[in-house]
């Protein structure tokens, strides 16, 4: 079983090594690490020219954006399954190792892991996915086998981020998955589409990753600049092509997409310069009034871990009006 | 702009004899000077625009150190000489001038100005002068030791010529070819004595001498060169050697000069042209490109030559055939597309000048010679020469056909420089032609402050937004006439292919669009017109059943644009496009969004029809997962 950890970075320095250094000592000895050095400056790729194992390939590119390098990830992986990690995460020691013997168990395409999160406070946090990982496990134990449907609804409640899943190269093949080129919040599509080519889902209980939230370093997701805008085109997109995948017809998948992209285009909204503000909301109205409308009802079936569906139905209203 | 007051003190009114010698006022590098030089009226102006025009902008715009050695070739009566003196007090100047009337004025110009770091030698630098044997300079200081200056003022006498309403000026003439009334005897140094003397500034004003000057210059410490040139000298002639300590010079001649500023990079960019030819599987060609690349034999000119993870051992192939050749370099990589090889090129290049040319291309051996010598003469950020496409015919003979800008370009230059002719072109005409990037020269320099790159996510037609964000920026390019890059037509191409990487182009345009409302330009309209033209190339090439997807894709393209720019648009744009049924796609699209204000948040809207990589990600559904 091989895994291709797929790590892109942009003028991460220091902070890299950590990174690598989790994946060159997970107790899964089968797995290619590819390092798509985004165009940083000569600091980052001193650390990176430091690194002396077969088992790394590093990729320069000229600055051309995260899905852009991630894309080229995708487009150079040759193992069996593919994983993401920031360059400024860790994976654990055993997370290639748990995922592996997940996969050998079950055949699994797609699987879904939990993380830890360290943020200012002392204590760990469990990743944001905690109250999704439960609520799928509540409805697993009352109704004992649960159909593919149910399972891709609950997958598409998982926190849109990179670290917390493997993905089969066959679905990445099949699904001719990509990140989406010049668009942040890029993980909401490739997310979303690869649960939608996925036949067999699994979630894990172990934490798999551990994701920093850095206290003194500006992350892409912390800034009010106008990145905040690309959300607008990814979520777009996302809708225009699910809505032509079977899958749309899952009243409960379909809802908890619409959820996950209504809550990062609120957010996204609320931290965009006020000197956008306006063209982000007449961006965001023209978007949605261009999508089909079923994307609005959101039923009771669709998983809810976070309680904001109600929310989240007034606001699109809002914007629709 | 009286930097300098002039004033010719003539001849005393009542005499009619015209005196030998009279006397200027004027004021440089905050120095009042009273100089005695030779009555010649137009040589006096012509010294004073130089100091006004060429030395005292260059002083002032450098660092110049408190202390120093400063070599005044061609010093006449010290009209540099004595106000930089004065004005750089630590300073010691050794003037060279070989006339022996301009040197009596000299003498008598330092001594009445009271100057004591000031050295005159009665000599002109020869190339055939006989070695001397010099001692050389201690460089830790600024004093020159009596037996360098013995040696220097022991010399022998060379020929030099008279040249035609240069003043005083003398060319070294080779012995046996001068014509007897213009040759003179005079004494010579040997160019050996540029090392011997060590300077770190150098003035230069010596007609005839100054390639030879240059070259002997190449290796040697020497930080500042400023001076005029009196004829068209190859820019290769003045640049330091690799390793050489970097050099600021600025050598006027006519509307060009040559200028080296120290800049960002300065250090670690040689002023050279790196020609990067980004290869993947192209063994068939490789080596008629490499080799009409190589085929001037300018010094200056590398090949960088990215093998994009060929598979058909084109990389051995050019290592086997270039591998001991320094002017050859080759760079592996990863197979990531012609964007990517390019890029790879440019972060492996340290030089000032770059360029990007197809494998499979060729070029006049000349070409590149010629635009480099044009972009570092006129400094433009970009020159270009013309192209022609071409195609090998059964018996192998080439066919050549004239690029569809030929008829353009009929008339000479206005401009001329050396052997060729140049004109200049506005930087907006680019915009709207197609890609060809590869007949171009650009500052290094320029391409990254304005962060052109070619978008490695884009695998077809890369060029295009790079070419577009250099007509933007370049204001206006040099336009080189009678060279020409050799386009090979074969049925290979890209552009023929007619698939989805055809999209790409609303990829780059939305992304030009954005960086326009971030950065204000104040004219969108070239760039329509070059999405126009666009829509109509792609749109007739493309394969059927793309087409009614570009239609889509180019209405929604349309209307976004509309709706960010206000009234950008008009029907004669769209019938250009040549797109069926376009109006009626885009009329209907407006319609929906007639209670839509126009907005820059308009820009930001995506579609899955603007990227070939969305468009396969759709097509994966329709095939697949639909039952």
């Amino acid at each position: 079983m091989k895994f291709s950890c797929i790590m892109t970075t942009f003028n991460d320095g220091a902070l890299i090594r950590q990174s690598i250094h989790s994946i060159l000592n997970q107790t899964h000895a089968d797995f290619e690490l590819l390092v798509i050095d985004d165009g940083s400056s000569n600091d980052t790729k001193t650390i990176l020219a430091d690194f002396d194992d077969p088992r790394i390939q590093v990729i320069p590119q000229a600055n051309d954006g995260l899905s852009s390098a991630r894309n080229r990830g995708l487009h150079l992986a040759r193992g069996d399954y593919i994983c993401f990690i920031d360059a400024d995460d860790t994976r654990a020691p055993w997370s290639f190792a748990d995922a592996a013997r997940t996969i050998d168990e079950t055949g699994a395409d797609l699987i879904l892991v939990n993380g830890a999160m360290i943020q200012q406070r002392a204590q760990i946090q469990p990743f944001m996915d905690q109250p999704t990982y439960q609520g799928v496990m509540r409805e697993k134990h009352g109704s004992g086998d649960m159909p593919l449907a149910a399972l891709k609804a609950w997958a598409a409640a998982y926190e849109p981020q990179s670290a917390n899943k493997f993905i089969s190269r066959d679905i990445i093949q099949r699904g001719q998955l990509r990140f989406p080129n010049d668009h942040f919040f890029e993980d909401i599509l490739f997310h979303n589409m690869a649960i939608a080519h996925a036949n067999r889902i699994e979630f894990l209980q172990s934490d798999s990753f551990t994701y920093f939230q850095r206290q003194y370093r500006n992350q892409l997701t912390g800034s009010n600049g106008q990145i905040r805008f690309d959300i607008i085109g990814t979520a777009g997109v996302l809708f225009q092509l699910f809505e032509a995948h079977r899958d749309f017809h899952n009243a409960g998948q379909r809802g908890a997409l619409t959820l996950g992209a209504l809550r990062l285009l609120r957010w996204c909204e609320g931290q965009i310069s006020h000197y956008h503000r306006d063209a982000y909301r007449t961006a965001l109205r023209e978007m949605l009034r261009s999508i089909h409308s079923l994307f609005f009802v959101i039923d009771k079936s669709t998983p809810d871990p976070r309680g904001d569906r109600d929310d989240l139905s007034a606001y699109v209203k809002q914007v629709l009006a | 702009m009286t930097l300098l007051s002039k004033l010719i003190k003539g001849a005393p009114p009542g005499t009619d004899a015209q005196p030998d010698q009279v006397t200027s006022s004027y004021t440089v590098f905050g120095q009042m000077i009273d100089l005695a030089h030779a009555n010649d009226r137009v040589e006096a102006e012509r010294y004073l625009d130089d100091l006004n025009q060429i030395y005292q902008p260059f002083l002032a715009s450098r660092v110049i150190p408190v202390a120093g050695i400063c070599l005044d070739i061609g010093a006449d009566a010290g009209w540099f000489a004595i106000p930089f003196a004065a004005a750089f007090p630590k300073w010691h100047v050794i003037c060279l001038e070989a006339d022996p009337s301009a040197f009596d004025l000299l003498r008598q110009n330092v001594s009445q100005a009271g100057l004591d770091n000031i050295t005159c030698i009665n000599a002109a630098l020869h190339p055939d002068a006989p070695p001397l044997d010099l001692p050389a300079r201690d460089k830790a200081g600024t004093d020159i030791s009596d037996d360098l200056l013995a040696s220097l003022t022991q010399t022998e006498t060379a020929v030099f010529q008279r040249l035609l309403s240069l003043g005083s000026r003398l060319a070294p003439a080779p012995s046996n070819n001068v014509p007897k009334d213009h040759a003179v005897s005079r004494p010579a140094l040997p160019l050996s004595a540029l090392r011997a003397i060590a300077p770190d500034l150098i003035k230069l004003d010596a007609p005839g001498c100054e390639a030879a000057i240059g070259q002997a210059l190449q290796t040697e410490p020497v930080g500042f060169v400023v001076g005029r040139l009196h004829a068209n000298v190859p820019s290769v002639m003045f640049t330091p050697a690799k390793d050489a300590v970097p050099r600021e010079h600025y050598l006027v001649h006519g509307e060009h000069a040559l200028r080296r500023d120290y800049e960002d990079n300065f250090d670690s960019r040689v002023s050279r042209l790196d020609i990067v030819v980004a290869m993947y599987n192209a063994k068939t060609f490789i080596q008629e490109c490499v080799d009409s690349l190589l085929a001037d034999g300018c010094p200056d000119i590398r090949v960088i030559v990215v093998d994009d993870g060929s598979t058909d051992g084109s990389a051995e192939f050019v290592r086997d055939l270039y591998g001991d050749n320094d002017r050859v370099k080759l760079v592996q990589k990863a197979n990531g597309g012609c964007a990517s090889a390019r890029n790879f090129g440019r972060y492996h290049s340290d030089v000032t000048h770059i360029a990007f040319v197809d494998a499979d291309d060729r070029v006049d051996p000349d070409l590149f010679s010629a635009l480099l010598e044009a972009a570092r003469y006129t400094g433009a950020y970009v020159v270009e020469g013309g192209f022609k496409t071409f195609t090998v015919d059964d018996q192998g003979a080439d066919v050549f056909e004239p690029s569809y800008e030929a008829k353009y370009y009929t008339q000479p230059g206005h401009h001329y420089l050396g052997d060729y002719d140049y004109d200049w072109v506005d930087g907006t005409q680019i915009m709207i032609g197609q890609p060809t990037i590869w007949r171009r020269v650009h500052r290094r320099d320029f391409l990254d402050r304005k962060d052109i790159w070619f978008p490695e996510h884009v695998r077809a037609f890369d060029d295009q937004m790079f070419q577009l964000l250099v007509g933007q920026y370049a204001t206006a390019i040099a336009h080189v006439h009678g060279i020409h890059y050799h386009y090979r037509q074969h049925p290979a191409q890209d552009i023929k292919q007619g698939d989805e990487r055809h999209f790409y182009s609303f990829n780059m345009f939305r992304n030009i669009f954005l960086r326009a409302l971030d950065e204000g330009w104040n004219d969108i309209l070239p760039t329509v017109g070059s999405l126009i033209n666009t829509m109509h190339w792609s749109y007739s090439g493309l394969r059927d059943d793309l087409k009614p997807v570009y239609a889509e894709a180019a209405a929604e393209f349309l209307v976004t644009v509309q709706k960010t720019f206000g009234d950008v648009l008009d029907a004669d744009h769209i019938n250009r496009t040549g797109i069926q049924g376009l109006d009626a796609l885009v009329q209907h699209k407006l319609a929906s969004m007639e209670n839509t204000p126009i907005s820059h948040g308009m820009m930001r809207l995506e579609s899955w029809r603007w990227q070939p990589e969305f468009i396969r990600m759709m097509q994966s559904l329709d095939q697949k997962t639909h039952p």
